[in-house]
């Protein structure tokens, strides 16, 4: 199944092939055969607007198992590698086996999120996060959401509490997923005890909270040995 | 110095309500996973879920830095928070919801009993807010675990 992705900015070193021209290009996607005065016009004529603007209309691919395979602009990507660009506009159209669940529930998932909340930068891992994200701007937004208030949500809420967790011990445990990605499950932890997060002032009790919950807390410095001492004086001290 | 000796007693103290807050949600947690009853269950999980909720906001009062005219609260005032025994019954397979509800209902109880203790003591005006809506949550957590069980009884 191929499902359409719509434009946006994908990583240059992604893209590690081409749908339809095995065999007749180099690594830096340039013709091997064909280098006759209109094949290398066309190129030098590509480049050339590159360096002056770095604009060029987007290409097409195809994302398959998180790698980008080349429709449409191979001229464009080789002139992307040769001017060292990092990210290139692209028309994204991922293809998934039908036998893979997963992967077309993430991906149904993240086009949900994408299409109600216009938002299209956030990255995941796992993409069946997207769920647990769209649930939180739901609630966030409250009524409707519009792309101001899904920005909204994502300066002010999502991204400081994905700094936070990337300062904790829980990108320790979960060293295989990206911030976004934990956001996700500790949102779902949440909404699974109370329909989402409490009110909180600091993510960092949030994060404290799930670590415990889930067993993962180191012991905390107030219960250690001195202060466990102080508590037992405070109670035992006579009127 | 007097100061800071005062600030370490009242997060130490905190760390009490704190320890006792974690200590109802292992509880609940573990009784809904017990109780078949969907009834039971749910209101096990919303009272895990707001014993979690409970222990953020002691946290975050506990980090705040806003505990500078906080009051030490008086050792009659902390007793609910002393760790004894008879304070959380295990949970079994043999246990009954009737078992469950009963123990819920006592440690709702002493919660209820140890934040209004706290929330006229601690003149402190951020605590005192916290420790006043801890206090209406258990309050509403007696009311709930009461209301299921009168209505277990008919």
């Amino acid at each position: 199944m191929v499902i359409e992705k719509h434009l946006r900015v994908i990583p240059l070193k992604k893209i590690i092939g081409t749908v339809d021209k095995c065999g007749e290009l180099d690594t830096k996607f340039r013709y091997i055969k064909r280098r006759d005065r209109k094949e290398r016009f066309r190129r030098a004529e590509i480049h050339r607007k590159t360096r002056e603007s770095a604009f060029f209309p987007p290409i097409s691919v195809n994302l398959y198992q998180g790698d980008f395979y080349v429709i449409d602009g191979h001229r464009r990507v080789s002139a992307a590698i040769e001017n060292r660009l990092e990210f290139i506009d692209a028309y994204v159209y991922e293809y998934i086996p039908e036998s893979d669940q997963a992967a077309l529930d993430g991906t149904l998932a993240q086009k949900r999120f994408e299409v109600e909340s216009r938002v299209t930068t956030i990255q995941l891992s796992d993409s069946r996060g997207f769920t647990s994200l769209l649930r939180d701007l739901e609630q966030f937004c409250g009524d409707t959401i519009t792309r101001e208030k899904a920005l909204k949500w994502k300066s002010e809420r999502f991204l400081p509490a994905c700094r936070s967790i990337s300062n904790s011990s829980l990108a320790k445990h979960y060293n295989s997923l990206l911030p976004g990605d934990i956001y996700a499950l500790i949102f779902r932890f949440y909404d699974e005890y109370m329909n989402g997060f409490p009110h909180y002032n600091d993510f960092d009790s949030i994060i404290s909270g799930y670590l415990f919950a889930r067993g993962f807390g180191r012991r905390r410095i107030y219960r250690r040995f001195p202060f466990r001492c102080i508590f037992s004086l405070i109670t035992r001290k006579t009127g | 110095m007097a100061k800071i000796i005062k600030q370490l007693v009242l997060k130490i103290i905190l760390e009490q309500a704190i320890i006792a807050e974690e200590k109802a949600f292992s509880f609940y947690d573990i009784a809904r996973q017990t109780v078949s009853d969907p009834e039971v269950r749910d209101l096990l999980k919303h009272l895990a879920g707001e014993e979690l909720q409970h222990r953020t906001h002691l946290e975050e009062l506990q980090n705040s830095g806003t505990l500078d005219d906080m009051m030490i609260p008086d050792h009659n005032d902390l007793s609910d928070f002393e760790d004894t025994p008879q304070t959380w019954p295990v949970i079994t397979g043999e246990s009954t919801i009737s078992d469950i509800l009963s123990a819920a209902l006592q440690k709702e109880y002493r919660s209820y009993t140890a934040y209004k203790r706290l929330s006229s003591s601690v003149k402190n005006k951020t605590a005192e807010a916290v420790f006043r809506n801890l206090k209406e949550q258990e309050k509403s957590h007696i009311r709930k675990i009461r209301k299921l069980s009168a209505g277990r009884q008919k």
